[in-house]
């Protein structure tokens, strides 16, 4: 709790300094590789967008196998299993916490930077993606590498399809709905196994 | 159990262990009191106004500590349910002509509604669930307030009718101090019966609390829709007073007022987040020329408080009142002691 706070204030400050130090422009580069792909007939991606895609895609295996095969990973692992567990075989639990927050941050970072071509940077561009990992996250339930991609791709379709179908705006009323229907029948996740109370 | 060393005699007594019962202690009705005839000795109109503003967010940072000092969530939508009470109250003042004071009530209602909702979909798990919840509500309310322009005229703001026919503070320091003494009585009786035992047997160990009996999800319910009325009726009160009412107010930054005020004035107190409004709002006040760093200096207060002295202000008064008495023990016992 105490921890989410301080993420919270640290939020706050980062938002507000950037507002009063850089101003409130939106800064980006249009992009960083020119030029797009065409993959079937008549279907342009453009490089920055496989790019970006491929930087996801990269980190996500290599943030796998750190947790599958090292044995720090494993220590994470553990620990998100059961802590006291994991205390006792002599795992240390505040660097295991540290080193997470630290890894999910540099993650984020990742994903800012991949994106800025798509997304420019502003101070409150954050809200959104934290808007919609949190969508993800309670949709697919805690603790599940593999199941947060499929639950990205659904989120993203489904909020794709939300606006196309409906309009931008009830694109945010449609995600909090399929939320609450989540937390209503399954509050585990769709892939989630235990309900950590 | 703990009025029985105080001898049941005389009016005085009587009175004190009444008053005890709901929360008051002559300390606090002292200051209440001088708190209420201030209107009259302090002319300047800016004051006043600080103070009816110090009293809101008093108010609200109190409402929020119930939940976030007892029960240990802390409710993200907290200003989105007071905006939420604020319109319902400006609507049905505007659209159907009800009046201003069954609106604000209707605002509480309102308010208290969705946080109920928001409490039986989320309180089974984990504090953070809610408090993200509550949250989301609160920035789609904010959209949709927005985005509804028929209804609530979008960014352009909806202009409220005043409670009275005047825009002086004086009749207006005393709705809001009825609404915070009210408050105040009703969250200490609160916390003092044994819901508030339950409330914090749940802050402490669910499990253990689950063990004896106490039932979490009911009581966590219980503790989110008192907090969320709360808000709905500040709400109320802050658009019968400011008069106009824009999105803006639910914007996740007011929350985050009301979360650094209550956090400095103490988790789990009640009085603690009352009087850090009374010291912060003023400050921040003095501090307005600062724009965005006004925000900056609020993120550190927060992220100071949590690390260096998490039992905040209440916590550092009452250290100071144990001291006091560790001192006054000591000294009797020196005295009654033959050595």
């Amino acid at each position: 709790m105490n921890s989410f706070l301080v993420t919270a204030g640290l939020s706050f400050i980062l938002q507000n300094l950037a507002l009063s130090l850089l101003g409130a422009d939106f800064r980006g580069v249009p992009q960083y590789w020119g030029g797009s792909v065409t993959w079937f007939s008549g279907l342009n991606i453009s490089i920055d967008r496989v790019v970006a895609f491929l930087i996801a895609m990269g980190s996500v295996v290599i943030f796998w196998i750190f947790l599958k095969k090292t044995k720090t990973g494993n220590a994470i692992l553990a620990v998100s299993e059961h802590e006291t567990g994991a205390m006792l075989m002599g795992i240390e639990l505040n660097k295991i916490h540290t080193l997470t927050f630290a890894l999910s941050s540099m993650l984020a970072a990742i994903a800012g930077a991949a994106l800025l071509s798509i997304i420019p940077a502003y101070p409150t561009m954050g809200l959104q993606p934290l808007y919609k990992s949190w969508f993800v996250v309670i949709l697919v339930g805690l603790g599940n590498i593999q199941a947060t991609l499929i639950g990205g791709f659904l989120v993203g379709i489904i909020e794709a399809f939300a606006s196309f179908s409906l309009g931008a705006m009830w694109q945010d009323v449609i995600s909090l709905s399929i939320i609450i229907l989540v937390l209503l029948f399954k509050p585990t996740g769709l892939f989630g196994k235990k309900l950590k109370v | 159990m703990r009025y029985q060393n105080i001898e049941d005699i005389g009016l005085v007594n009587s009175f004190k262990r009444n008053m005890e019962k709901i929360g008051l202690s002559p300390l606090i009705l002292g200051l209440f009191l001088v708190l209420g005839v201030s209107p009259y000795l302090i002319q300047d109109e800016y004051i006043l106004r600080l103070m009816v503003i110090s009293l809101m967010l008093g108010t609200l940072a109190m409402g929020f500590d119930l939940s976030a000092g007892y029960i240990k969530v802390a409710n993200w939508g907290y200003a989105a349910l007071m905006g939420l009470g604020a319109y319902t109250s400006a609507l049905l003042l505007m659209k159907l002509g009800i009046s201003p004071w069954i609106g604000t009530i209707a605002g509480g209602l309102a308010a208290g509604l969705l946080g109920l909702l928001i409490g039986i979909l989320t309180l089974r798990m984990d504090g953070m669930f809610a408090a993200i919840l509550a949250w989301f509500i609160g920035l789609i309310l904010m959209a949709l307030t927005t985005s509804l322009t028929g209804l609530t005229r979008g960014a352009m703001g909806l202009n409220v009718d005043l409670y009275f026919n005047t825009a002086w503070s004086k009749p207006y320091f005393y709705v809001i101090f009825t609404i915070c003494v009210l408050t105040f009585i009703v969250l200490r009786w609160v916390t003092k019966s044994n819901l508030g035992l339950a409330f914090n047997a749940l802050g402490q160990d669910v499990e253990a609390a689950r063990t004896s009996g106490v039932d979490p999800m009911k009581y966590k319910v219980i503790n989110f829709t008192i907090s969320c009325v709360i808000a709905g009726l500040v709400g109320g009160f802050y658009a019968h007073f400011i008069g106009i009412l824009t999105p803006d107010v639910m914007h996740t930054k007011h929350t985050v007022e009301i979360l650094v005020i209550a956090y400095l004035g103490g988790r789990g107190s009640i009085w603690g987040p009352l009087l850090a409004a009374f010291l912060l709002v003023p400050t921040f006040e003095y501090l307005n020329f600062l724009l965005e760093f006004k925000y900056v200096l609020y993120g550190i207060l927060l992220i100071s408080v949590m690390i260096f002295y998490p039992g905040g202000i209440s916590g550092f008064l009452n250290y100071l009142s144990d001291l006091m008495t560790q001192k006054r023990k000591s000294k009797s016992s020196k005295k009654d002691s033959p050595a």
